[in-house]
């Protein structure tokens, strides 16, 4: 079983530092240990992600809050389900967002969960810790290269 | 042009329609005074011919008698003396017709009157003649008559009855004239009546048009104001959607963007705590003699959780408020459904609801007949339910809810009222409950102040108004009014 020990990177886009720390301490708390690259806006997240050494190296897993400074995320997950190789890359999209058309949208754009970030801390951190256990599980389809 | 000025003019012209009216009433008025003249005339005519005629055969009479004279002179025969008789009989009747045909007139009772004494002097000569034919004194009659006594009488007599025949003649023309004139100045009068009067309708007329004309114009612009009016209307209307959506972006984006910092603070408060808690247990561990131990232990025990806890719970609430400010906006935003509903169906399927609430409360809620509205079905039970939930929530103490739901209809409108016989609310603060974290009367019911806040926001977007009539202590009933049909207007821009 790869578990935890499964390299795949984890590219947070968050451009609320607390929440990304919040996220980063449960996740970690779930017992996943794969590398988490941090992005703080729509811009440097699209930048890293087309890199040709990110983009051409296998599938990354993707957490996308969709309320960035710059950009909304439902455009960067269009962008990610637009290339053919992005595309097998898992998004999950984990927003304070919990509006039905938004939900509708992101799944229709071929986001695989979504998750609202609950204010009340005790079901946030549950969420995460529950989203880490289901990271240290889930399989990502190996890279093409 | 003004309501009096207009109102001056129709009098006018009503005024002259009478005047016209009254000339026709004169001129007919006086054709029928100039027939009876004329009447009068005719009669006048018969008069004068008649007199002529009586004085011509008075004269005949005597002339009658002379020829029975002249053939008793010539034959010696007596059987002529009747004929005199007769003619003097006829003689006299036929004078005092004719006295009493001019008695009217003085000049000629006068002249008739005076025949009388020429006749019997004629008639005493025909008579003396006679005794004296009957007497064989044939001779003696003849010289008589030779004397011509009877001839002068005879002329006097035709020169008298003449001049009777000629005045009346000239009372005829007189008269005729006179009728002529009359009834030529009648004519001149009809004929300028008649005119006046078709010039009084004429002028009527053509006011009467000039105001139909102007109350066509200003029906014209009436109209063309009503449209302008319409128009306006519907910008005036447009522009405040237009603000009213940008306030539910606004309220929507702001309680959004409000979410991610509390996230934050609840998050790093808990983790605080996790921090509290390990530092509690590591103070517990402490060396009871360890300088400055009691600062920290209160700080540990007592401080840090008080100050947390007040976080956590100014959080909770704010987070609370902030998905209440959400709810609002999203209702706000939702896509209206007009239907057909049944208001007592609706009513009854809300009792259901609360079936629980009010067998626990012994609470009663009556629904009466009401109705049917076409309108958003989820919006309305929103807010119905929202009244109904809140006449149950504030109760009088020691009185059982009793809850009752009618509504009555008007023109274009159904007004549905949420009846109850709770604790009622102050005066003062009916504006007030309507607004958003705005309550009334004692705050021992939990709740945030939004129920109503989203009653009135959802009525106004169905396109009616909720009212509240209460007082304190006698219980709260609330009005909804709302179109029997949701305008079109509405549910479209949100198709939209």
């Amino acid at each position: 079983m790869k578990g935890t020990q499964n390299p795949v990177t984890i590219v947070m886009v968050e451009d609320d530092a607390g929440h990304a720390r919040l996220i980063e301490k449960n996740v970690r708390r779930a017992g996943v240990c794969n590398e988490i690259v941090h992005l703080e806006n729509g811009g440097a997240a699209l930048s890293y992600l087309f890199e040709p050494a990110v983009r051409d190296n296998g599938p990354v897993l993707i957490l996308l809050d969709l309320n960035l400074p710059d950009m909304s995320g439902v455009d960067i997950l269009a962008r990610i389900k637009e290339d053919e190789r992005l595309r097998r890359s898992p998004v999950i999209v984990l927003t304070t967002t919990d509006d039905k058309r938004e939900i509708q949208r992101c799944y229709d754009l071929g986001a695989n969960v979504y998750i609202t970030k609950p204010v009340d801390y005790d079901q946030f951190a549950n969420a995460i810790r529950q989203l880490g256990l289901f990271l240290s599980v889930m399989q990502v389809p190996e890279s093409a290269a | 042009m003004t309501q009096s000025a207009s109102l001056q003019r129709l009098r006018g012209s009503t005024l002259l329609l009478l005047g016209g009216l009254v000339l026709l009433i004169l001129v007919a008025g006086g054709a029928g005074f100039a027939l009876s003249r004329d009447r009068a005339y005719n009669q006048l005519v018969i008069h004068t011919l008649e007199v002529q005629e009586v004085a011509t055969a008075t004269l005949g009479a005597v002339v009658d008698a002379e020829a029975a004279q002249r053939g008793y002179l010539l034959t010696g025969e007596p059987g002529f003396v009747p004929q005199v008789d007769r003619a003097r009989r006829d003689a006299a009747a036929l004078l005092s017709r004719l006295e009493a045909l001019v008695a009217d007139n003085p000049a000629q009772a006068a002249a008739a009157r005076s025949l009388g004494p020429r006749l019997r002097e004629r008639f005493a000569v025909f008579d003396q003649t006679f005794a004296l034919m009957a007497a064989d004194r044939r001779g003696d009659a003849i010289g008589i008559v030779r004397q011509g006594r009877g001839t002068e009488l005879m002329r006097l007599l035709r020169a008298d009855i003449a001049r009777i025949i000629a005045v009346e003649e000239q009372l005829l023309h007189a008269r005729r004239a006179a009728a002529e004139r009359s009834a030529l100045a009648l004519l001149a009068l009809t004929v300028a009546g008649l005119v006046l009067a078709a010039l009084l309708t004429l002028f009527a007329i053509r006011s009467l048009t000039a105001r139909t004309r102007e109350a066509d114009a200003a029906r014209a612009t009436v109209q063309e104001l009503n449209v302008g009016l319409e128009a306006t209307v519907a910008e005036r209307t447009a522009d405040l959607r237009l603000a009213n959506d940008e306030i539910q972006r606004f309220a929507y984006i702001v309680s959004h963007d409000l979410r991610s910092p509390l996230v934050n603070i609840m998050g790093f408060t808990s983790e605080l705590q996790a921090v509290q808690r390990d530092l509690s247990g590591f103070v517990a561990a402490v060396p009871p003699d360890t300088a400055g131990l009691d600062a920290a232990r209160t700080a540990a025990a007592e401080d840090f959780p008080e100050a947390l806890g007040f976080i956590h719970a100014s959080t909770a609430k704010m987070d609370r408020l902030i998905n209440a400010i959400l709810a609002l906006s999203r209702q706000g935003r939702r896509v209206l459904d007009p239907e057909q509903i049944d208001l007592t169906a609706l009513a009854e399927g809300i009792g259901d609801t609360v079936r629980h609430q009010l067998e626990e409360g012994e609470a009663t809620l009556t629904v009466e007949p009401m109705p049917t509205i076409v309108t958003d079905r989820v919006a309305l039970e929103q807010v119905v339910a929202n009244l109904v939930e809140n006449a149950l929530k504030y109760t009088a103490a020691g009185r059982p809810a009793a809850v009752r739901i009618s509504a009555t209809e008007r023109p274009g409108f159904v007004d549905i009222s949420v009846a109850d016989n709770g604790r009622g609310i102050d005066t003062r603060d009916h504006e007030r409950v309507f607004d958003l974290f705005r309550r009334s009367g004692a705050q021992d019911r939990p709740g945030e102040g939004i129920g109503l806040a989203n009653v009135r926001a959802t009525i106004r977007r169905l396109g009616g108004t909720v009212t509240l009539k209460s007082e304190l202590g006698n219980g709260a009933t609330f009005v909804i009014a709302l179109p029997k049909v949701l305008p079109a207007t509405i549910s479209q821009k949100d198709a939209a």
